[in-house]
């Protein structure tokens, strides 16, 4: 039998989309980014400044993209895990790592994907220049909260093994931080956001009057909120990574 | 032909407190293996192990002389696997999939592969729809397909007839011996169905418990426990049983259906002593003979001991 070099990997990661993409929820999915952006209070403002409704309503952005995430990758991995899809998987020749990782690259893509397309609607809605940095600032911070949601899918999947404990405990444990914290903490995405938000705000739109933080935010307040979810992912998902790839049984 | 390609030595796993494996020694050589045992005897969790998805906690597994957990990707180019519970994409068609599959293995044609093979397990008629339609009789059939993908060295089915039909399962048996003689690939096959053995195995492993209770070529552990056993039947096989236990030519004895199990260590004194007891105990002889060796007397007397 001649055998061609299976480009293992890059298949690994089709095969996910492709996979996630016949989903029946993926129209839920979509369906929920647009409404999340549309529902948004998108109150009239004067042209010049109406990059702000960027930042008004993300909470519910970033509530929807939080139960989306967790479902999606939840869904991936102790879905897998729970059905023997993940045995069967493994069973063939693949690596470990090529497994792990093309489940988290193909969902990322997939989730990071309907929310930022739907997203961009918001350039329509309030007649802003596909050039505005802002847009690419709150799209950046969008794409950290889901590493975060990511990250906590799947290390509770990997523990519970269950997709529905794992979709219920990720989505409520990052509800309940954006709860117990305000706008003005580290410790929720909002809070993040506007550090963030207010700090690029600052540097490029100069007759900025946008004032969420009492005082002009810092570097270094926009240096934690950036660090916060790229620590907490880096050091998460290596941790899960090194789990899987090297500990875990799977019967 | 006596080349052996599976090998655990003193393997070991528990769940928890539960002991899965209990020091395993199983050998199984090139061909076709029946891998045999009650429910919960630690079949699956060999399996598992041989794959290199659970790691023992003690002793040795290998495959094609690898180590099974340190050189588990190596051994898995080398061989295909159908496991117990089918987890396949439901969305994809039986085509797309095995498609994807045989990418995987990187076989070259992959149409033309996937189109014989679908061919081969009777699902070409199926082959478009998705898979979430299927019977479970053709999910089992779309398990053999995928396992036999890029015609492997070794291809390791956990209970793979289960729930096709009595044609069907010849048909996927023929297939089984014909990739066998064809492509010479090994078959290690764990099933309860003894007779979809007794058609195409050359070698049978008994487990029991976690450990082996007999293992070696079909023919000889044939004649090792058919020629030591008789079957009689007595008028009254209460008092027969009673009066046989104490020859000594005789290992044990069980009654089953009204008729007497004999395991004997000595023929010839055991055909004597037979007629003599008969006669003193006033019974009426209806039947005596060796019993022939099928798979299901081999597996009864070395799994089913415990019970009598
Ligand atoms: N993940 C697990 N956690 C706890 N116990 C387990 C696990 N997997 C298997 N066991 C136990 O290990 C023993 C062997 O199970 P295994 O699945 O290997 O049996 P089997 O021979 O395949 O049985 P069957 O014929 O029913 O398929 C059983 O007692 C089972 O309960
Ligand atoms: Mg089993």
């Amino acid at each position: 039998m001649s055998r061609s070099r299976p480009r293992t990997f890059s298949r690994l990661v089709l095969w996910e989309i492709e996979g996630c993409l016949s989903l029946p929820i993926l129209s839920l999915i979509v369906a929920s980014a647009i409404i999340a952006v549309l529902v948004q209070s998108s109150s009239p403002r004067d042209f010049a400044n109406s990059y702000i409704n960027l930042y008004d309503g993300t909470s519910i952005i970033f509530l929807i993209l939080a139960l989306v995430a967790s479902t999606l990758f939840s869904h991936s991995f102790a879905g897998n895990i729970g059905n023997g899809g993940l045995k069967r998987m493994l069973s063939y020749p693949v690596r470990r790592w090529q497994v792990f990782l093309s489940k988290v690259i193909a969902t990322t893509l997939i989730v990071f994907g309907a929310y930022a397309s739907a997203f961009t609607l918001n350039l329509y809605l309030s007649s802003l220049s596909p050039l505005e940095p802002l847009f690419y600032v709150s799209l950046f911070t969008m794409f950290l909260h889901l590493l975060l949601v990511c990250t906590v899918s799947i290390g509770i999947s990997l523990l519970t093994g269950s997709e529905i404990i794992s979709t219920m405990v990720s989505f409520l444990l990052v509800l309940g931080l954006d709860n117990a914290f305000d706008f003005r903490s580290y410790f929720s995405s909002q809070g993040r956001f506007t550090y963030i938000f207010g700090y690029f705000e600052q540097l490029t739109h100069l007759d900025s009057f946008f004032m969420l933080t009492n005082s002009p935010v810092t570097v270094e307040e926009v240096a934690i909120s950036i660090a916060i979810p790229i620590l907490v992912t880096t050091v998460g998902l290596t941790t899960a990574f090194i789990y899987f790839t090297r500990k875990m049984e799977i019967d | 032909m006596n080349t052996i390609i599976v090998n655990t030595t003193n393997l070991v796993k528990s769940f928890g407190k539960v002991v899965a494996l209990n020091g395993l020694n199983m050998q199984a050589p090139k061909g076709i293996s029946g891998f045999v045992g009650k429910n919960g005897s630690g079949k699956t969790t060999t399996i598992g192990i041989l794959l290199g998805l659970i790691k023992p906690n003690g002793g040795n597994a290998t495959v094609f002389g690898l180590d099974c957990w340190q050189d588990s990707f190596e051994i898995r180019r080398r061989l295909g696997v159908m496991h117990e519970i089918n987890a396949y994409p439901g969305s994809f068609s039986g085509r797309r999939f095995l498609e994807h599959v045989a990418k995987l293995y990187g076989v070259s044609q992959v149409n033309q592969t996937v189109d014989a093979l679908l061919k081969d397990v009777g699902l070409a008629e199926a082959k478009d729809k998705p898979i979430k339609a299927y019977s479970a009789g053709m999910l089992k059939r779309l398990g053999l397909a995928q396992a036999l993908i890029g015609n492997p060295e070794l291809a390791i089915l956990d209970e793979p007839t289960a729930n096709i039909d009595p044609l069907g399962r010849l048909t996927l048996l023929d297939k089984i011996k014909e990739m066998h003689n064809n492509h010479d690939t090994s078959f290690l096959i764990a099933t309860h169905i003894l007779s979809d053995l007794e058609k195409i195995c050359n070698w049978l492993i008994i487990i029991d418990s976690g450990k082996i209770a007999d293992q070696g070529n079909i023919h000889n552990l044939t004649e090792k426990y058919s020629a030591s056993i008789y079957k009689v039947e007595v008028s009254n096989p209460q008092l027969f049983v009673a009066a046989v236990q104490k020859l000594g030519a005789v290992d044990r004895v069980w009654e089953e259906n009204d008729k007497v199990f004999c395991k004997v260590n000595n023929p010839e004194v055991f055909c004597e002593q037979i007629p003599k007891i008969v006669i003193e105990l006033k019974l009426q002889l209806k039947s005596f003979q060796q019993t022939l060796g099928t798979l299901e007397e081999i597996y009864t007397q070395t799994v089913g001991e415990k019970r009598r």
